[in-house]
């Protein structure tokens, strides 16, 4: 979304209860990722109300350091990864109106 | 509940020490000042519990039998649809949901139509927590008392902010959260169980009385309170029914009205919002739902936070029945709440916000 870094392609990872959320956000973090809990989509999951947003590049070393730390997740999923995806343009106006 | 932990704390009713009797006057105060807000004539009859999700459970589990007949709402909330589903599936009792408008707003003809007198129970949501919608619980009341069938009302969006006279209306338990309207702190909650009514204990075990037998007490509130109660977050629930008391719940619904009033008239000069409102605010409390066009409402939601620190609730609220009644299932809505704390310059700001997150959604 708006990390303010242009190469940052976000992923989201959708869970079943928010507390495997807010456990998935800590082993990341602990690891090195930059990893943010967010509203969860509901255009994506109808799960649990929130979601961990991370850099997309990087889901194939997430998705096996979550698994090795034994984190219980629904799905991980590309967040408007191509550039000026709906959203993406959505959050670059907004926070152009508000500049 | 400062005061509470420096000078009381002790188990309620447990022991005669000072910091045990100081605490159960508190429990005593908070209960009877939960009935003075309801008018509500048995005190001894308000059920502490730790949220209104557990006080329905009790007054559904401890009511329903296997193969009774249950009419329910279509606004409903899932702390009551859980476990009415469970019910149906472990003991096959019979669901009958009365049909609403989109507007969330029941006309209490149709429930009179489908309360026989073989319902066991009646369950209906005062106020909508997606759209705020309010049913005429009195007028439902009403009808299920002509044929001697009890009713539930879950009141987690009224109580504090909207008018509920138990002495004047036929309903029968009235199950309510502290924190939302009555500004208590999380982890409290309870119901007022009428006299026409005794259900069975959802918990069982210590009250402090009848020590010597292994039965739970059949005696109110100690049959349906057990354990230790949560003394402090009672302290806190005992200040926000005080302060809403002194301020008087129909000047708080003034207040409230006023704002959902300055919200909508807002948010429909805004090309792009669609609002979920019943259209006519006699029948409406302090929550209000809306959607950009263009935008899924996470999103919203998140711009909302992250962009102007307005923090809603975005998706289906724990309230997949009463989206599908609005058509806003699978999608959801981003709903916004109004207290007595609430000011006008919250709601235009609240306003301001949404017309600059509509005018970047690019739908216009």
């Amino acid at each position: 979304m708006h990390n303010g870094n242009d190469r940052f392609r976000p992923g989201i990872i959708t869970f079943f209860s928010s507390h495997d959320a807010v456990r998935c956000e800590a082993v990341l973090k602990r690891l090195g990722y930059s990893a943010k809990i967010v509203p969860g989509p509901k255009d994506i999951s109808p799960n649990c109300g929130i979601a961990v947003r991370f850099d997309y590049s990087l889901v194939e070393s997430v998705r096996r350091d979550l698994e090795t730390a034994g984190i219980r997740f629904e799905d991980i999923w590309p967040r408007d990864v191509e550039p000026g995806g709906r959203a993406g343009v959505f959050w670059e106006r907004l926070r152009r109106m508000k500049e | 509940m400062l005061a509470y932990l420096d000078e009381a704390g002790g188990n309620p009713g447990r022991s005669g020490h000072r910091l045990s009797i100081a605490a159960q006057r508190v429990v005593s105060e908070a209960r009877e000042a939960i009935a003075k807000l309801f008018n509500f004539a048995r005190p001894e009859r308000v059920i502490f519990t730790k949220n209104i999700t557990e006080a329905l459970n009790l007054a559904i589990s401890g009511t329903v039998r296997p193969g009774e007949r249950v009419v329910v709402g279509s606004m409903e909330h899932n702390s009551v649809m859980r476990p009415l589903r469970h019910l149906e599936r472990t003991m096959g009792v019979r669901i009958v949901k009365v049909p609403y408008p989109a507007t969330g707003v029941p006309d209490p003809s149709d429930f009179a139509r489908l309360i026989t007198p073989d319902t066991r129970l009646v369950v209906v949501n005062h106020a909508s927590n997606v759209n705020g919608a309010v049913a005429d619980v009195e007028a439902i009341a009403h009808i299920a008392h002509r044929v001697n069938v009890p009713v539930l009302v879950d009141a987690a969006q009224t109580a504090g902010g909207y008018p509920i006279d138990l002495a004047s209306s036929h309903i029968d338990y009235l199950a309510f959260t502290g924190h939302k309207g009555l500004l208590g702190p999380q982890g409290t909650g309870g119901i007022c169980i009428g006299e026409n009514v005794d259900p069975e204990p959802l918990i069982m075990g210590g009250t402090g009385s009848q020590s010597e037998k292994e039965e739970q007490p059949r005696f109110y509130p100690d049959k349906l309170e057990s354990g230790t109660p949560n003394g402090v977050g009672i302290a806190g629930l005992l200040a926000g029914a005080a302060f809403v008391m002194e301020r008087g719940v129909d000047a708080i619904r003034v207040h409230e009205l006023s704002l959902v009033e300055r919200f909508e008239q807002g948010c429909r000069a805004i090309p792009g919002v669609h609002l979920y409102s019943p259209g006519d605010l006699r029948h409406q409390v302090g929550v209000v739902s809306i959607n950009v066009e263009g935008l899924v409402c996470s999103d919203v939601s998140a711009a909302l936070d992250e962009e102007f620190s307005i923090m809603t609730r975005p998706g289906l609220h724990c309230a997949p029945a009463a989206h599908a009644c609005l058509g806003t299932l699978p999608s959801g809505t981003v709903r916004f709440s109004f207290s007595p704390l609430t000011t006008a310059d919250d709601v235009d700001s609240a306003v301001a916000a949404i017309e600059a997150i509509a005018a970047a959604s690019g739908a216009q």
